[in-house]
């Protein structure tokens, strides 16, 4: 083993049970540190599970919609329109459909309704526990799990709700939709476009828009276009458009919390650095004494980095794992009033963690580096004077 | 052979500020190999500063301070102490033992930014230990142990690398008589090992002793006399 090595490792050994001498303090910083590191990562970490649970779902969002304005406000829109888009190259089928939202006067909250004309059968399979409802059989739904929880149904396969005339529909539960899709299908009751007509009072001529797809996915945007082109009175929303609004809502909301968390992580590294650069007179001798010894001010220094380097490493491994049970088991419960409360019907949905390098490598250079510099530069103000004050 | 050789040797703290000290000035002074020298001055005489500068604590202000063949003005802090590590070993008037550290564990810190492996440095810490008689204390605390004890863990320290050179500021400063005579005793068997002692001391007790080759008296920052 070469002497270079032999004396890094001497230097680590003494840096190490320099830590464990000075336990009681180091235990404190570690716990403290690992708590701020907890509550970033745990951000981190339902960003990444709540951006990839939307990602899954939005898999089955509409390629296009086309939505009617009036007056810069959202219209029913004319079945005659459908007529209009089946000419324009690269469309394979437009389809109309019911949207709208039902109050619940009892719990305060708002069903979205979703009336479609046909259904993709890849839904049944990746989204749904039970089947899709029939276009023969009247009043079939398929509900989202705050649904489920808002109308109290527990077993029960039936239940009715007013129309605006207050006269009163009955559904049969055919299917709900599963617990991992809760953050976009939570509030989401899908039947088939006639009973949504019929429970809204709609006329028959009419839709809430349009869903268009399209035979070659790349060329959404340019039959986009187009369709903005033919109707000019309508609003062309693409899937790429709605995954990005998804991405920017919880980047947002992600981004204002980490802000919020950030300051703290900051407030401990504020106080870290003044820990270090009030240095006790014990430590300063110490500094002095091991100079005079022979040490260099590199020496020095080497030992605060591995005392440093040790506690924000095992903080960091700390509180990352915490973050992730946090979110894994515990479903992220500290945070979900920021990123979940957006909804009277809150999803409930069971969120597993994706762990990315660059989130790690984010959190790592908020919090290891930071206590790094906080610890070492006092240390070498102190280190960098003779060490004559130690001879007195 | 010369060890040490102080030229025209002048130390000013703070220079150019209003609390600017000359604490020393003048000096001329050359130490042989192998010679033991004791350095008597009332308190503020500048022992303490010209120790330090002959331990490569610090360079002169100004003048030649040439310590085992190296001009120390022209050295920066990191060749200092790098001949600081390799040539001198103190020991301290309040002994300067790290009291959170065992025993064993003071002896062994010069040896660490050495390169010796834990068992080499353990084996050679042990070894001094046991020449100076408290090998019994090594896993100790070094703040459980006597004073006495200190001084002799203190002096292990100083010896574990083997240097050429041993400055002593006031070593007997906190004995009694008969540790102080203790400690003489061996100084006495280092100069028979060859090395080179400097000893800083008010005490009459150091002066007198046999060991001491010569008696270099400094008052106000200057040296007045230097007797054999």
């Amino acid at each position: 083993m070469s002497l270079g090595f032999q004396k890094q490792l001497n230097i680590l050994d003494y840096g190490l049970a320099s830590l464990w001498r000075r336990k009681t303090k180091n235990i404190c910083v570690i716990i403290v540190f690992s708590l701020v590191i907890f509550l970033l990562s745990s951000f981190q970490f339902l960003t990444g599970a709540l951006t990839s649970v939307a990602e899954k779902t939005l898999r089955f969002a509409p390629e296009i919609t086309v939505q009617r304005m009036v007056a810069g406000r959202q219209e029913q829109i004319p079945l005659a329109y459908v007529a209009k888009l089946q000419n324009i190259f690269g469309i394979r089928g437009v389809e109309p459909r019911i949207w709208g939202y039902h109050f619940s006067t009892v719990t305060g909250a708002n069903i979205t309704v979703l009336g479609l004309t046909s259904f993709d059968k890849r839904l049944e399979k990746s989204l749904l526990v039970g089947r899709l409802p029939r276009f023969g059989q009247a009043g079939e739904v398929v509900l989202g799990q705050g649904v489920v929880r808002d109308l109290n149904l527990q077993n029960r396969r039936k239940f009715a709700l007013f129309r605006p005339d207050l006269s009163q529909k009955t559904f049969t539960v055919v299917a709900e939709f599963k617990p991992e899709s809760e953050l976009l299908t939570a509030d989401i009751m899908l039947m088939s476009m006639a009973d949504g007509r019929d429970f809204f009072n709609m006329s028959s001529d009419f839709a809430t828009d349009l869903v268009v797809q399209v035979a070659n996915p790349a060329e959404i945007e340019n039959i986009a276009r187009k369709i903005g082109q033919i109707l000019a009175d309508t609003r062309v929303v693409t899937r790429p458009q709605i995954q990005k609004t998804y991405s920017l809502v919880f980047g947002w909301r992600s981004g204002f919390g980490s802000v919020c968390l950030l300051t703290s992580l900051a407030a401990f590294i504020i106080l870290a650095w003044d820990k270090a650069s009030g240095m006790t007179p014990e430590e300063k001798r110490e500094i002095g004494i091991l100079k005079l010894l022979g040490w260099q001010t590199s020496d020095v220094l080497a030992v605060r980095f591995y005392e440093g380097f040790a506690v924000s490493v095992l903080a960091l491994v700390l509180g990352c794992t915490l973050g992730y049970v946090h979110i894994a088991f515990f479903e992220g419960v500290l945070f979900r009033p920021l990123m979940f409360g957006w909804s009277v019907l809150t999803p409930n949905l069971q969120l597993s963690p994706e762990i990315h390098l660059t989130d790690v490598l984010l959190v790592t250079c908020f919090s290891v580096l930071p206590y790094l510099v906080a610890t070492v530069i006092p240390a070498w103000r102190a280190a960098s004077v003779p060490p004559d004050s130690a001879m007195r | 052979m010369i060890m040490i050789v102080l030229k025209d040797l002048c130390k000013i703290y703070n220079k150019g500020q209003v609390n600017e000290v000359a604490a020393l000035s003048g000096i001329n002074l050359q130490i042989r190999e192998n010679e033991v020298l004791c350095l008597k001055g009332s308190s503020g005489s500048g022992k303490s500063t010209l120790l330090a500068i002959m331990g490569c604590v610090f360079p002169p202000t100004s003048g030649v301070a040439e310590v085992g063949g190296k001009k120390l003005s022209r050295l920066p802090d990191r060749f200092l102490t790098l001949h600081r590590r390799g040539l001198i070993g103190f020991i301290f008037q309040q002994f300067n033992i790290l009291p959170q550290l065992t025993v064993l564990d003071n002896v062994m810190v010069p040896l660490m930014v050495l390169g010796y492996p834990p068992v080499a440095r353990r084996k050679k810490a042990l070894a001094i230990l046991k020449r100076l008689g408290v090998s019994h204390r090594a896993d100790f605390p070094a703040s459980q142990v006597s004073g006495g004890e200190l001084q002799r863990v203190a002096i292990a320290r100083a010896l574990v690398n083997n240097p050429a050179i041993i400055l002593a500021d006031e070593p007997t400063a906190h004995l009694d008589h008969k540790l102080s005579l203790s400690f003489l005793d061996f100084m006495m068997e280092l100069k028979e090992e060859g090395k080179t002692i400097i000893l800083t001391s008010h005490d009459p007790l150091v002066a007198d002793h046999v060991c001491v080759d010569r008696i270099v008296e400094m008052a106000d920052g200057r040296i007045i006399s230097s007797c054999s």
